[in-house]
């Protein structure tokens, strides 16, 4: 028995990683003092994430770093031939591309920081952004803001509902005496943050004469569903 | 034997003393750092997981850490990290198995707890290696990966490091590799090559969040999976700036390639504007 629990001390180093969670001691890379910060050890106790809620977040953040690329595309492909025509939107044009460049950005540093994997399907997201924004800047001003109109209300659906599932685990770990870590508070606080910015673009495609596009409803329901689709897909491939 | 019980699958064992003031120490020690405390079995179960599940990297913060890739029970983990020793001298073999068995103080029949046999004795030692490379960059232990700055020379130190962890094996490493080549072993070797690139490119500091993540992973498993393939066919202790060598060849075609294809795709971007601009000046709306 005693040369047993030498042996299993000896190895430690490099081996606690596969032992079972029972059995595994608190130690540096699972759920350490270490892991939390001085400045959160004396209050309340962490809500710990079960695997269907990193999952969730997985997914989250995956989608929402396709949806933000495949908006910065949109208005890139749009911006030369709505400004051609329509010179007086130029500074609305840049100030909403430079928006979503800054939330590209912030996923692009979540998606690294929590090491969660890009979709697969990037570079057709791309392509199709690209393509998108072209297409409907040569339509004209009208069914460029529709184009804006249809994704920004998917997206701000989208992140009201991740909203709304972070805050149920956050009145979840209240009922449970615990709270979430200040990284998911935080997180929480951004995709608000980035989505009032969407809800903003929104009004603006809408003030733009977004409803005179000619077809408004075929396009604007077109481009939804696209939206839906490629939300389905980002989330699991 | 004493007080180490043999667990067999399907039959309810007794929790050893040792398990015992292993749960024991961690249920206060997790209640101390604010974390759930453990599941409690019954007394008359021991958590037993029949095979290694197949990795999933899922949402990962200091708050929230990665789970392990593959799970094992202490008589398991015991088990195996004995034959460990045992690899240099008789392979990974059933009678590998049985030493580490020996040595840890269970019957020989204990080895029924793999139920994959010796491919459960590769995975372990994979995944106990990489673990080990974890353990040496996280702990600062790997003085010249802080000489290096760019991501290529350290992703580069990685994998000889982690070779060079291959060395005493090497001669063994062919019947491992005809067993991991078994139809029914392949996704789990190639989810354990995955979770390898994927922990080398994370410590070497890669931050790609777009088709690069998907390619650098590629790379740096062939790569890898080329060069243990070489060290196979070496005679065994052959000098390792063989190997060294051999990967950065590897690393400079890789240079090379992506040179390539920076250089197509920006002839492609020419070609296309060249053409948006004819059809501008033939009066094209585009």
């Amino acid at each position: 028995m005693e040369m047993l629990t030498v042996r299993r001390s000896s190895v430690r180093l490099f081996l606690d990683f596969l032992a079972p969670s029972t059995l595994r001691s608190c130690s540096r890379h699972y759920a350490s003092a270490a892991s939390v910060p001085p400045s959160t050890a004396g209050t309340k106790p962490l809500y710990i994430l079960n695997k269907r809620q990193r999952e969730y977040l997985d997914s989250a953040l995956r989608v929402n770093q396709a949806g933000e690329l495949a908006a910065t595309l949109i208005y890139t492909a749009q911006t030369p031939q709505v400004v051609r025509s329509h010179p007086h939107l130029r500074p609305l044009m840049k100030h909403m591309y430079e928006q979503e460049v800054g939330h590209l950005n912030t996923f692009n540093a979540l998606i690294a920081k929590h090491q969660v994997r890009p979709t697969m399907m990037y570079p057709i997201w791309e392509q199709a952004a690209t393509f998108l924004g072209w297409s409907t800047g040569a339509m004209g001003r009208e069914a460029a803001m529709a184009c804006t109109e249809a994704v920004e209300t998917e997206i701000g659906t989208h992140y009201n509902e991740q909203v709304r599932e972070i805050l149920s685990w956050e009145a979840e770990a209240e009922r449970r005496g615990e709270e979430l870590d200040p990284e998911l508070k935080e997180m929480v606080s951004t995709f608000r943050r980035i989505r009032d910015e969407e809800l903003e673009h929104l009004d603006h495609a809408v003030e733009n004469d977004s409803k005179e596009a000619k077809p408004y409803d075929p396009l604007v329901n077109v481009i939804r569903l696209g939206c839906r689709v490629a939300i389905k897909i980002s989330e699991r491939v | 034997m004493g007080a180490v019980i043999l667990a067999r699958p399907g039959r309810s064992g007794v929790l050893s003393s040792l398990q015992k003031a292993a749960t024991a120490s961690s249920r206060t020690q997790c209640r101390q750092n604010h974390f759930h405390p453990p599941v409690q079995y019954r007394k008359q179960e021991l958590p037993f997981r029949a095979a290694p599940t197949r990795s999933c990297r899922l949402y990962h913060s200091q708050f929230h850490p990665r789970a392990p890739t593959h799970e094992y029970t202490n008589s398991q983990t015991t088990i195996l990290s004995a034959a460990l020793e045992h690899i240099p001298s008789h392979g990974f073999t059933l009678e590998a198995l049985t030493l580490g068995a020996r040595d840890a103080g269970f019957l020989d029949v204990s080895v029924q707890l793999l139920p994959r046999g010796e491919f459960d004795l590769i995975l372990f030692w994979l995944a106990s290696r990489r673990g080990l490379l974890r353990a040496k960059v996280e702990e600062n232990q790997f003085e010249s990966l802080r000489s290096v700055s760019s991501v290529e020379a350290k992703t580069k130190l990685l994998i000889l490091e982690r070779l060079k962890m291959n060395q005493d094996i090497a001669h063994k490493w062919q019947d491992a590799l005809a067993l991991m080549s078994l139809p029914s072993n392949i996704p789990l070797s190639l989810s354990e090559l995955h979770a390898l690139s994927s922990d080398i490119l994370t410590l070497a500091g890669d931050s790609a969040v777009d088709t690069a993540w998907y390619t650098n992973r590629l790379g740096v498993a062939a790569v890898y999976a080329s060069a243990e393939l070489v060290m196979t066919s070496q005679k065994p202790h052959a000098d390792f700036a063989a190997i060294e060598a051999f990967v950065q060849r590897r690393f400079e075609d890789r240079t090379a390639l992506a040179e390539k294809i920076t250089g197509f795709k920006q002839y492609l971007g020419f070609v296309g504007s060249t053409a948006i601009g004819l059809g501008r000046s033939w009066g094209l709306k585009i």
